[in-house]
């Protein structure tokens, strides 16, 4: 549980957030998937995310950080373009892309916070 | 006149990964967007079930081959090997990752197994969650360890305690991400023959 308290551990929890709203929407496709309980899981890893960003901020390795948020952000772009190529539209994509983006944004602060902590 | 020595400006440590690297997943991304923007059916196949065995059989090979053979080597051989493995492992698993994925979204779209209903839409949401844990454990365990055993061997002297615990991590979590990359197998093949 120690891990789970530490910068690196509550992106964690925000990255398995992002995951399951991902996961909540993709699992509907072609259909429109209802969006509570996304709202909900997209909002918890909002959440933590910040937490996680608060936690570390003091920690976070800038030349690990920024070539993560790069290769980070080039994954969630090609997730985003074909959620939206495919026709992915409204609320599910506003979803999706908020996800994603916490996705993108989780990754550097856990890898870039890992090494001060562990 | 008297020669005034020049502070000599400090050496930029080199990147993590050489920047060479990066044609690696500069080809494979290329490929995809092709593929993704020609609705070219064949092409994404192929990329989803290249990238997909190829991230499996060297996820596979890391942990159930390389790991007991890093294990038994004297530490210094373990760090040369590491400091060679470390970079490029970091360069190729995250990009077959984001091509298998991205590949086989498109397919499963294309193929009409994302509208369909029963079994195969329940093992498609299946293999959605087993991603999700090979990607959590990688990103959460893997990654940063090779981050992390990367940025100790480049230090002058390197922490070998450091070294060997976040290594137990690593080999710890092979053993997850070898579990998963067998029922990705499973789950694939049911798909394929359904």
């Amino acid at each position: 549980m120690s891990f789970l308290r530490t910068p690196p551990g509550t992106a964690l929890v925000s990255l398995a957030f992002a995951a399951a709203t991902v996961i909540s929407v993709a699992s509907y496709v072609p259909q429109r998937a209802p969006l509570a309980a996304p709202l909900v899981l997209v909002l918890l890893a909002g959440a933590f995310c910040a937490a996680a960003a608060w936690r570390g901020r003091s920690l976070v390795a800038r030349n690990i950080a920024q070539p993560t948020l790069l290769s980070a952000a080039v994954a969630v772009a090609f997730l985003e373009l074909v959620f939206a190529y495919d026709g992915t539209r409204g609320g599910p994509l506003a979803l999706l892309s908020s996800a994603l983006v916490l996705v993108a944004l989780d990754l550097p602060l856990l890898i870039s916070t890992y090494g001060a902590t562990v | 006149m008297e020669a005034v020595a020049q502070p000599v400006p400090a050496a930029r440590p080199a990147p993590l990964i050489p920047y060479a690297l990066l044609a690696i997943p500069a080809a494979a991304l290329s490929l995809l967007l092709a593929a993704i923007f020609s609705n070219a059916l064949w092409l994404i196949d192929f990329l989803h079930i290249a990238g997909g065995g190829m991230w499996t059989g060297i996820d596979l090979f890391m942990g159930f081959v390389i790991g007991p053979v890093m294990r038994r080597l004297e530490p210094p051989v373990r760090a040369a090997v590491m400091r060679r493995l470390m970079p490029k492992m970091m360069v190729v698993m995250p990009t077959l990752a984001v091509t298998t994925m991205t590949a086989g979204w498109q397919l499963a779209r294309k193929t009409g197994d994302l509208a369909a209903t029963g079994q195969i839409h329940w093992l498609l949401v299946a293999s959605f969650g087993i991603v999700a844990v090979l990607a959590m454990t990688a990103f959460a365990v893997l990654l940063p360890a090779n981050v992390g055993v990367l940025s100790e061997l480049r230090k002058e002297q390197p922490d070998g305690q450091r070294i060997q615990k976040l290594m137990a991590r690593y080999t710890a979590c092979t053993a997850v991400q070898g579990c998963m990359q067998i029922a990705t197998l499973i789950v694939m093949t049911r798909i394929a023959t359904l």
